[in-house]
């Protein structure tokens, strides 16, 4: 499951890496003509566009990737760089860009491609970048305000639009199809090229991409139509057919009390309730590991890697099982689940019982064991106190950006 | 001397990079990027010129501590190595290779360079705000669907066009 880097590649291979790449990335840029200044400012003056269909055919094809691995479950996408977004920086900073780009015909990016085939402009070019990169360092401090101001995180743009990661592509690919199409006759248009012909024709070269942005459309459709890896896999927790196949194994509260108090090595707790209510409650030398994390990558591979049967519970017994069941499809035969939760691991085991009972003499010896298991759990608990910390692989999201 | 070879097909261009996007992102979690190996240069250039400079100013001692290795062992360098030998490649293999100044038919070669240079020290300061630039903000985020990355995208485009036509003695 991707992202390779670090788990599979390391940092420093890592380097590598980005080398062939990067020679691709160059070598595409040259070959698209992005090495002149001419072709590229073309897109504002109308006469050549192909900084637009080389850029949005780029974005919408690697978006609808990168999506598509997602819903498989080969990419992680919790763990991709997110761009975050600074709303105001980013607005700021683009506008600047903008007449950057006016002013100079390139882009960084192109800019180097060009400048490394000899191209006299985008040599000066890049000198200007560095200086002003060297003049943001200079003036940074006191613009920090609007550069680490009214940050939003994150935040990916189907969210902040309401709407499903696949109706936003779907969204683009038409867009990018209806784009391509216009700019093509504006082109013919300022061009003066293809006169007295009609504007929009199948059978001139120039339209020819419509058969190719027809798969676009279909992937469109497919990505319309499908769950997130996260839905998928809640889905069939949830079908009761695929859930029959599987066989939980439950643990009582009793007998996990016998085994916590034997020090039983061979088990690891799990908890899954949320961060908050691990902190307020939770069983001696649980690792904390909340449900929604199982979906990912991270949860998942600490699941999988652990050599300890797995133990997990949660509040009332309910996610335990679907826990245990993922962890099962995950290929993980080592789990089991509390019965009834950590509520009742504690109305048996801890709590003594304030109701009246018949049998005082019972229940005066019901209350001393519990309280000595109290007593001995508590102790327990402070002994592994430092092992149960919030779980995790140490899986970060990449860092990337500019 | 040979013939230029003609541009490679739009389309197939942009599918051909929208896949090195995607390997980018599948192999190393991150996008691509230009801006980004800029800046590590111009850290390493103050930290060996002006080095007491970058130990107390926030933009240099920031980023030497997260680079602890290094001002230039950062990914988008390595990367942007890459590009420059890729882009060579290409001209080489295109007959594109050589010293040349393109400018609009109605300005000078003059005029030219000082607004390449201008632009360029724009574009610079721009990408330092918009946390990258054409390619790691607007491209890269795009391919992530980050909400950041395509307002930078739309900021760049939406600016360009607002004052493309005070400007278009530059290019037309």
């Amino acid at each position: 499951m991707g992202p390779l880097v670090p788990e599979i590649f390391n940092q420093e291979f890592n380097y590598v890496i980005a080398l062939l790449l990067g020679l691709f990335f160059g070598f595409i840029l040259e070959q698209a003509g992005f090495s002149s200044s001419r072709k590229l400012a073309g897109l504002f003056y109308g006469y050549d566009f192909v900084v637009l269909r080389v850029f949005f055919t780029a974005g919408v094809t690697a978006m609808i990737g990168v999506l598509l691995l997602g819903n498989l479950g080969y990419l992680d996408l919790d763990l991709i760089f997110i761009n975050p977004t600074f709303l105001w920086s980013a607005i700021v900073g683009g506008a600047i860009m903008g007449v950057g780009f006016i002013l100079g015909g390139y882009c960084p990016g192109t800019g180097i491609a060009a400048a490394s085939i000899g191209k006299i402009d985008a040599i000066v070019f890049f000198v200007g970048i560095v200086l002003g990169v060297f003049l943001f360092g200079e003036i940074y401090p006191s613009i920090d305000w609007l550069y680490t101001g009214y940050n939003w995180g994150d935040l990916r743009i189907f969210d902040a639009m309401g709407i499903s990661p696949g109706l936003f592509v779907f969204g683009m690919i038409l867009m990018a199809f209806g784009a391509f199409i216009f700019t093509t006759i504006i082109e013919n248009k300022v061009n003066k090229t293809n006169i007295g012909k009609p504007a929009f024709s199948l059978s001139r070269p120039e339209f020819k991409f419509v058969y190719f942005a027809a798969i676009y459309v279909v992937f469109g459709f497919i990505l319309l139509a499908m769950p997130s890896h996260k839905d998928k896999l809640w889905s069939k927790l949830n079908d009761q057919t695929i859930v029959s196949e599987y066989k939980i194994n439950n643990i009582s509260a009793t007998e996990l009390a016998y085994r916590l108090l034997d020090e039983d090595v061979s088990i690891q707790l799990v908890d899954l309730q949320q961060n908050k209510y691990f902190a307020k409650n939770h069983l001696p030398g649980a690792a904390n590991l909340e449900f929604e994390k199982l979906f990912t990558k991270e949860g998942s591979d600490l699941i999988n890697k652990s050599k300890k049967t797995i133990v997990f519970y949660d509040y009332n017994g309910e996610l335990a099982e679907k826990a245990a069941i993922l962890a099962m499809m995950n290929g993980n035969k080592k789990v089991l689940a509390l019965n009834g939760g950590l509520k009742n691991f504690n109305q048996e085991i801890t709590q003594i019982s304030t109701k009246p009972e018949t049998d005082p003499l019972n229940t005066l010896a019901e209350s001393k064991f519990k309280q000595n298991i109290s007593e001995r759990l508590a102790m327990l608990s402070k002994k592994l106190e430092n092992k149960a910390k919030p779980a995790s692989s140490g899986a970060k999201r990449s860092k990337g950006g500019c | 001397m040979e013939e230029v070879k003609p541009y490679m097909n739009p389309y197939l261009a942009g599918f051909l990079l929208g896949l090195i996007l995607l390997a980018t992102i599948f192999i190393t979690g991150r996008g691509l990027g230009a801006s980004g190996a800029v800046k590590s240069a111009v850290v390493w250039g103050v930290e060996n010129v002006a080095p007491s400079h970058a130990a107390t100013a926030p933009f240099y001692k920031d980023y030497l501590q997260e680079h602890q290795d290094g001002a230039l062992k950062n990914w988008l360098v390595f990367e942007v190595i890459g590009v420059i030998i890729g882009a060579f490649i290409s001209g080489l293999i295109s007959n594109r290779l050589g010293f040349k100044l393109e400018h609009g038919p109605s300005t000078t070669s003059k005029v030219r360079i000082a607004m390449a240079l201008m632009g360029g020290l724009l574009f610079g300061l721009g990408a330092q705000f918009g946390r990258g630039c054409t390619s790691g903000a607007a491209l890269s985020g795009m391919a992530v669907l980050s909400f950041g990355g395509i307002i930078t995208m739309m900021a760049i485009f939406g600016s360009a066009y607002m004052i493309a036509f005070f400007f278009r003695k530059l290019w037309i």
